[in-house]
């Protein structure tokens, strides 16, 4: 039951409670922009709140003498609300740098190197391992270890993305022909949400990842396991699955490693039973929104390039088998 | 009792930067320097982030047929001037010898840019660096069309018609236009075909 | 058309109404022509003023539909009422009508109408051209909308970001539209600005030195020098992606030289000008309303052009705050925080300055000072929003949201939008004759405050719940979904309060109060043409002796002037002494006719390069013409 638990937590995390997800970090990254919100509101408000005031008592005072647009008194106030005003921003501009140089530190020699291509409308996420057959490639669940410094290393496959985690720092965009490095360390075990934030086409709005902090431990059992190829299917269902995956269309587009095939166009499939959510954290990991996300992309997400399959009704549940024994 | 302002004395036509047209011309000379110095700052900004300029197969521009008719445009400033001081005059004889004078030098100089299109050897289509020297040729080109479609129009009427003060304003005008096709030029040559040779 | 002198007198409130003959002779000269030639011809600034004004509110009702569209299908989570590839149009269309076809043009429009008649002259200084810049942007309006109507409208975003909007990812004609009306809305706005830029500093009515010159036309000169050093950013990056787009070039393809940056560069460039191109106007008819009705002039003018100046020249160097995300080296991100953060301070000053005005004064609260009240409110709170978007940190959470949407329209709407629709209750008397409704116009803007904040304020949340935007749907289960519906609310009620401001219009240009010609008692000269105003403008060409002219005891005027020839009277550039005059042509059908060929030629040049070429060539006999004709009276 090792899927139920980020599960679980993922239902709660982003359950029924209304959330402010900019607020509620888990990153010092993300706790520090908070803070830096929390003391530019205040001080945006007093400046309203003060503004308004003057134009309240403005508007109800009634003057006494002649009106001079040079008056001295006024000139002197006028000066004191530019001048004020100038101090209030250079506290804000300073606070700003401030912020901006702790949550772009570039991590050290010990962060883990995470490498994200954006895609129409999936992420791919690979781990480069010390050789390339130790490379980890999966697609729209992140696994990283709390207490440690995360790179990302992030460019697009075709249109420009960008990746957000608000409860774990700001965005990064994801731009074909550049790579741009983002950077978060997470406080605490988790499932954190995120979502592409730069208008992508079609499916921008369907666009989701998922980030699952676990402590050490875990997480390099969980590298291991992704590292490996995909788990032999057992029983008859899951076996005759795994025939109808490779006669099918599907192997144009999708990798399983271990069984040839070898489609690069969309997420990989090895280990797809692994994660809670399927469609870019559109859909919940189950069978039967599997089988109908295989039956008819389209319908759940209209615009996508998953095309539609037409399968027999016990290839579709075989097929589905097999999947689900992709752990 | 308002204080009253006879204006029936002024005059009715002026040849200088007093006239409205006159401003006009200015301000449509400042839009196309805009686009010129945003065409520039992308040329700079696309070779600060590219590995090789000119990319390989372009190799730099060849200098030989754009210096000619860089001195072809700075010859053509001596009938321009003649130009202005003739309109001045109001000399319609003089205005349109240096109207043809104009627009034969600005036909050679629009065939020789024939010859610097050629001396970029490269295509539009082969490279961001082929786009912005072909954007940048191809907007001079542009300007230098619209100075010589200009001049045969006010040629045609001082040849047609019984030419008026503000004729001899366009005429004028045609002239100032004229030198800024010439100024915009000379560090449009410079960026053009000159700065590829940098290292 | 002629009046009694003594009815003449009473209406134009302190220059001499002139003797019949001059007001005959000067109404022919200046007269029309018949028919719907008289339509395609019009060559007076009012004419093409009012157009403006009109065409772009046709269009701002488009665009509003079009947000009515999203907020319909946002209300609920997983909604059916728009599919993606409709809902990526219709928020495309939203954003380029808006800001292309109704906000700056409504703003060229008033200035059009009342930039000559605040400074005292007869019309624009190039009438032609500005007639053909009418009719670019309301060709370019069309075949925006005749795309839109084809299933062909953009879908890329207002702001077209590369590779997305290039042949790759948007094939067929959608992204070409797009690229296309830029050339049709920027065009139009350089002639305005181009023209209003000579006629601000060379027909102003002697004694009309810089320092005398009306708060509302600094604005608009500003601005307009604005539009000069911006739009050509927006040319160069729409045409770079036409010719990527149609002819091969590389200058947004990473493997050949090129970069998606330079796209981003080069139109906010542009990007960030034009929203202080749409919002400098707006402050500059604040100080119209505030002056009139607090019955004196605005307080600390030097202040107040030094800030109109300072913002203009500040805005050019704000743009990479659009680009907090791109990952750009963050000193040079600093500098943009920085320069963000500084232009809040001349606009503070005006900020201040205006309520030392309102200090003791006692405004009378009609509609237009309302307006300029809502106007306080919120944009204090898109100003504020804004300096929390300035700051790098905080945009890398807050870019790409609601919050951003909620910051914009804070800004534009609150800052722009209110102090236009309290300036146009202003206006009306002198633009149509008529009084608007007083208590239609109270109605009309207290549902647009309650329907206004009801939608944006909650977007804050949503930005700050995570929500990104130019999103089709989103999922159920974000915590999303109360204030979705609560805004989608909201914009049920910004288009009634619309609706409301219409139907007072409707209804007043019929049965409206009629209107004298200074009926707020206001100080600038445009108060003392006639309501509303000869094609002449004025009988005598008003002199001035102070900032407020109608304040004073009595106008001086212009003698001298000839009745039987269009001429304007030019005046020199500083202290506005006479210089000399110049004759300006009258009505023209080439226009309209030179720009319907150049509009073919671009529209055409979508489907097939030759008709750029033929175009061209087509449109060099009107341009002939156009120099050849002479259009004397």
């Amino acid at each position: 039951m090792k899927r139920a638990a980020p599960g679980t937590l993922l239902l709660l995390s982003t359950g029924c409670r209304a959330r402010y997800a900019v607020f509620d970090t888990a990153s010092p990254e993300a706790h520090r922009i908070a803070n830096l919100h929390w003391l530019m509101l205040g001080i945006c408000v007093a400046v309203a709140v003060a503004v308004l005031a003057l134009l309240g008592i403005a508007l109800v005072r009634r003057d006494r003498g002649r009106y001079s647009d040079g008056s001295a008194r006024r000139v002197r106030a006028v000066a004191a609300g530019a001048a004020v005003s100038a101090f209030l921003l250079l506290v804000l501009l300073v606070a700003s740098v401030l912020a901006g140089r702790e949550i772009t530190a570039p991590g050290g020699p010990q962060a883990l190197e995470v490498r994200i291509t954006g895609h129409q409308w999936w992420w791919e996420i690979s781990y480069p391992g010390s050789s390339p057959s130790e490379e980890v490639v999966t697609a729209n669940e992140i696994h990283v270890p709390v207490h440690r410094p995360v790179r990302f290393l992030l460019s697009s496959g075709d249109v420009i993305h960008s990746f957000w985690v608000p409860r774990l720092n700001g965005k990064k965009d994801l731009i074909p022909g550049r790579l741009t490095r983002h950077i978060f360390q997470v406080d605490r075990p988790g499932v954190f949400r995120g979502q592409c934030a730069e208008f992508c086409g079609y499916q921008h709005a369907h666009m989701g990842f998922v980030v699952v902090a676990e402590d050490p431990a875990r997480f390099d059992a969980w590298l291991a396991a992704q590292r490996g190829i995909a788990a032999e299917p057992a029983g008859p269902s899951a076996v005759h699955g795994r025939t109808v995956f490779l006669s099918s269309p599907c192997v144009l587009c999708h990798t399983i490693r271990g069984i040839g095939a070898f489609g690069h166009k969309a997420p990989d499939l090895t280990h797809v039973a692994s994660r809670t959510m399927i469609a870019a954290a559109t859909l919940h990991n189950t069978p039967g929104n599997l089988a109908g996300w295989i039956l008819d992309a389209p319908r759940v997400k209209p615009g996508t390039r998953m095309p539609p399959n037409t399968l027999a009704a016990n290839d579709l549940l075989d097929l589905v088998a097999y999947l689900e024994s992709l752990r | 009792m308002s204080r009253t302002m006879d204006v029936s004395q002024l005059p009715d036509a002026v040849l200088d930067s007093r006239s409205l047209v006159w401003w006009g011309t200015i301000i449509m000379t400042v839009i196309e320097t805009t686009v010129f110095a945003i065409a520039v700052a992308a040329f700079f900004y696309l070779r600060m982030i590219a590995h090789e300029w000119p990319p390989g197969r372009a190799g730099a521009p060849s200098l030989l047929a754009p210096t000619v008719n860089l001195l072809i445009l700075l010859v053509s400033v001596v009938p321009a001037i003649a130009l202005d001081r003739a309109s001045l005059k109001r000399d319609i004889a003089g205005v349109r010898r240096m109207l043809w004078a104009n627009l034969a030098f600005g036909t050679a100089f629009l065939v020789g840019r024939v010859f610097e299109f050629k001396a970029l050897h490269c295509w539009w289509n082969a490279s961001a660096y082929a786009s912005i020297q072909w954007t940048i040729l191809g907007l001079h080109t542009t300007n230098l069309l619209t100075s010589l479609i200009e001049t045969a129009i006010v040629l045609a009427w001082f040849l047609a018609k019984k030419p008026e003060d503000h004729h001899f304003l366009d005429a004028r005008l045609d002239a100032v236009f004229w030198y800024f096709v010439v100024v915009t030029w000379i560090p449009l040559y410079v960026v053009v075909f000159l700065t590829p040779r940098l290292r | 058309m002629s009046a009694p002198a003594e009815r003449l007198r009473e209406e134009t409130a302190g220059l001499p109404s002139g003797t019949d003959r001059e007001r005959e002779n000067l109404a022919y000269t200046w007269r029309k022509r018949e028919g719907i030639l008289g339509l395609l011809s019009s060559v007076d600034h009012k004419t093409l003023g009012a157009r403006y004004i009109v065409t772009a509110f046709a269009f701002f009702t488009l665009g509003g539909l079009e947000a009515l569209a999203m907020r319909i299908q946002l209300a609920r989570p997983e909604n059916r009422f728009l599919n993606p590839d409709l809902y990526d149009q219709v928020f495309t269309m939203h954003g380029t009508t808006m800001m292309f076809f109704f906000a700056v043009p409504v703003m060229l429009g008033i200035g059009l109408y009342f930039v000559p008649l605040m400074i005292g002259t007869r019309n624009v200084p190039f009438p032609r051209l500005n007639a053909a810049g009418y009719w670019f942007y309301l060709i370019g309006g069309l075949y925006l909308y005749a795309s839109f109507f084809a299933n062909g409208g953009p879908d890329a975003g207002w702001f077209s970001y590369t590779p997305l909007s290039a042949s790759e990812f948007s094939s067929g004609h959608r992204l070409d539209a797009w690229v296309q009306i830029i050339n049709f809305t920027e065009v139009s706005a350089l002639i305005v600005a181009s023209s209003l830029i000579v006629c601000i500093f060379k027909q102003r009515a002697p004694g009309m030195s810089l320092n005398r010159i009306p708060l509302f036309v600094w604005a608009m000169l500003v601005t307009m020098i604005m539009i000069v050093f911006s739009m050509p950013a927006v040319i160069f990056a729409a045409g770079s992606l036409n010719s990527d787009r149609s002819l091969g070039t590389h200058f947004f393809n990473p493997a050949e030289g090129g970069d998606h940056l330079l796209w981003q560069h080069t139109f906010w460039f542009f990007g960030h000008p034009e929203v202080y191109i749409i919002f400098l106007p707006a402050l500059g008819m604040i100080s119209c309303i505030l002056s009139a009705f607090c019955r004196r002039e605005i307080f600390g003018y030097n202040a107040m052009v030094l800030s109109l100046v300072s913002t203009g020249f500040l805005a050019f160097g704000l743009w990479v705050h659009h680009m907090f995300a791109t990952g750009l080296p963050q000193m040079g991100q600093s500098f943009f925080t920085a320069a963000s953060m500084m232009i809040a301070i001349p606009t503070g000053v005006q900020l201040f300055c205006w309520i030392a005005t309102i200090w003791g004064a006692r405004p009378r609260l009609e509609p237009p000072v309302l307006y300029v009240l809502g106007f306080f409110l919120n944009f204090l709170i898109g100003g504020m929003t804004g300096l929390m978007l300035a700051s790098v940190p905080l945009d890398l959470q807050l870019h790409d949201t609601f919050f951003v949407v909620a910051h914009l329209h804070y800004v534009l709407i609150g800052g722009s939008l209110f102090p236009l629709l309290g300036a146009l209750y202003y206006w009306f008397p002198k633009m149509t004759g008529r009084m608007l409704d007083r208590r239609l116009g109270i109605l009309s803007f207290a549902v647009l405050m309650v329907g206004f904040n009801l939608t944006f304020f909650p977007m804050h949340e949503l930005g700050m719940k995570g929500m990104p935007r130019r999103v089709y749907t989103y999922l159920p289960d974000r915590g999303w979904n109360g204030m979705n519906l609560a805004a989608s609310i909201g914009a049920g009620l910004i288009a009634i309060a619309i609706l409301l401001y219409v139907a007072n219009v409707v209804k007043s240009l019929r049965r409206g109060r009629k209107a004298e010609a200074n009926p707020w008692r206001a100080e600038t000269l445009e108060w003392a043409a006639q309501s509303p105003p000869p094609a002449y403008n004025f009988v005598r060409l008003p002199i001035v002796a102070s900032r407020s002219p109608l304040w004073q005891e009595e106008l001086g005027y212009v003698t001298g002037m000839p009745t039987d020839k269009r001429e304007l009277l030019v005046t020199h550039a500083l202290d506005a002494a006479p210089s000399h005059r110049e004759e300006v042509p009258g009505p023209s059908g080439i226009p309209f006719t030179f720009s319907v060929i150049l509009c073919l030629a671009l529209i055409g040049s979508v489907f097939s390069p030759w008709w750029l070429i033929i175009g061209s060539l087509a449109s060099i006999p009107p341009a002939i013409a156009w120099y050849w004709t002479e259009e004397k009276p």
